[in-house]
Formats: C-alpha cells, sequence, structure tokens
C-alpha cells in the first residue's frame, strides 16, 4: 500500500499508525499537571506563550530579581506540554538565547508548576532530582530557585526563576522576593490581557 | 496531544493537518512534523490543539539548536 509514485506509505497507513500511537498514548492516564486543560486555557487567554508580548512586560522585573538575588540569569518560564518556554529573560547566554527553550523533562520550572510551590536547590549535583539533569554540563548550572506564576484562578503557568553557575543556599527572604516578584509578573500579564 | 484533547480529537486534527501539508509519510520525521505543527497553529480552531501544537514547535526549536552543540538532544 504505497503512493504510486514516490513508494511512500499511503495516506490510510500512515493514518492507520498514529491512530495507533494516538490511542497508545491516550491510554495511559497523564494525570500531570502540565496536561490540565484549564490551566492550558489560561495560557492562551494570557498570551503567556507569545515571547514577543511577555519579554517587554517583565524585562524590568527580572532585571530586578537577578540584582536582588545576586544571580546571573533569570527567567519568566512558561511551562508547556512538552517544553519550557523562555517566554521572558535576564542575562541569558549559550544554547537558550537562540532556542529560548527547554525540553520539558529537564525543565526545573516544571515540577514548580506541578506542585505550585517555590522550589530552591541549593546544589544541583547533591538533589537527587536535578544530579543528573544535562542543564548542569550545558548549561554550567549549579544552583536554582523559582516561584511559581499563578493565576487569579488558581492556574500555575510556569515559574520566576534565579539561575547561578555555583552553589548557593537562598534565605526565606530571599524567597519571599522571588514570589512577591512572581506575583507582579502575572498582575502585569492579566492586566495587559484584560486591556485588550 | 491525545492527552490534552482527546484521542479522537487529537487523531482528526493531525489526519486533516496530514493530508493539507501533504506530511504523509508513516515515519513523522522533524520536517513532517514541522509542517504539521505549524499547519494546526495556524488551522485548529481549538485554542488547546493550538498550545499543544505550540509546544511541540517550541520543543522541536530546541532540539535543533541542540543538535548544533555536539549532538547532544532530548
Amino acid at each position: 500500500m504505497t503512493d504510486d509514485d514516490t513508494g511512500a506509505p499511503a495516506p490510510s497507513a500512515w493514518l492507520e499508525q498514529l491512530s495507533l500511537e494516538l490511542r497508545s498514548s491516550a491510554g495511559v492516564p497523564s494525570g500531570d499537571r502540565l496536561h490540565d486543560r484549564d490551566r492550558l486555557a489560561a495560557i492562551v487567554a494570557l498570551g503567556a506563550d507569545d515571547e514577543q508580548h511577555v519579554q517587554p512586560l517583565v524585562a524590568d522585573l527580572l532585571e530586578h530579581a537577578a540584582l536582588a538575588l545576586g544571580a546571573e540569569v533569570s527567567l519568566l518560564s512558561v511551562v508547556l506540554t512538552d517544553a519550557h518556554l523562555v517566554a521572558g529573560e535576564h542575562g541569558l547566554g549559550g544554547w537558550l538565547v537562540q532556542a529560548r527553550a527547554i525540553p520539558v523533562e529537564w525543565s526545573l520550572c516544571a515540577t514548580v508548576v506541578r506542585t505550585g510551590q517555590p522550589w530552591m536547590v541549593p546544589d544541583l549535583a547533591v538533589d537527587a532530582r536535578t544530579r543528573d539533569n544535562p542543564l548542569r554540563d550545558l548549561d554550567n548550572l549549579h544552583a536554582y530557585a523559582g516561584a511559581p506564576l499563578v493565576t487569579d484562578s488558581g492556574q500555575v503557568l510556569g515559574a520566576l526563576c534565579v539561575l547561578y553557575d555555583a552553589p548557593r543556599s537562598f534565605s526565606d527572604s530571599e524567597v519571599d522576593v522571588l514570589r512577591g516578584l512572581a506575583d507582579q509578573a502575572m498582575a502585569r500579564l492579566q492586566a495587559a490581557s484584560a486591556a485588550v | 496531544m491525545a492527552a490534552v484533547v482527546g484521542t479522537d480529537e487529537a487523531l482528526q486534527a493531525w489526519a486533516q493537518a496530514g493530508e493539507a501539508t501533504g506530511a504523509r509519510s508513516a515515519a513523522l520525521d522533524l520536517e513532517n512534523l514541522e509542517r504539521t505543527a505549524q499547519w494546526l497553529i495556524q488551522n485548529a480552531t481549538d485554542p488547546l490543539l493550538r498550545v499543544v501544537a505550540r509546544s511541540c514547535l517550541v520543543r522541536l526549536r530546541a532540539y535543533q539548536v541542540l543538535s548544533t552543540l555536539e549532538g547532544r538532544t532530548p
């Protein structure tokens, strides 16, 4: 069952295989917060998956986050189903400048979305959840702190996070600063959406 | 995509996108995947389908950049 000229599988064969793959993947109950329809709808409604929209809204907050927490890099990360989108950044370098995205299985911000709580990793090499993360080598990432981006309706879209190239601990007041900036970023995104 | 919008809707959307873009290879390679996802973003009426397709494209962008770094891919 092939196309006459190319020898490629006919559309019906392609669809049959795709059907099998989709049904197979759907057979496993996800339960993953990343796939929550209401969460994804909120991302769409706020235009949070559009870097061009988000970056100017939060650039000063991200600079403030980096300065206040002594970080090289700060990000506003929106976690989609398969990828962590760098919707806003300050001080970003390397391959991420081009990609502005991280595979979701490497994303520390995905953990923030799943728990809905701030997450501090003083040393990625020590924490069992991050020890084998490829970003340690790729980006020389050694410490991380992220606070959830929560909408008024309680959906967690991503995280405002800071990244370090050396291990460091985080004080409660630093976490409070990060959480406050995440709340400000969400307020701006929601206000921009309401103004349209 | 099926986990978000359901199997039947996902299948129907991909079938439409596949037919519209001519991405008919049984092995959905990167080029076909990109074309299909682009089509979905532009044509899908369900915003959830569009955001899942966008997620797929964003991941693909990361994959393509990582591929240039000594073969490091997810």
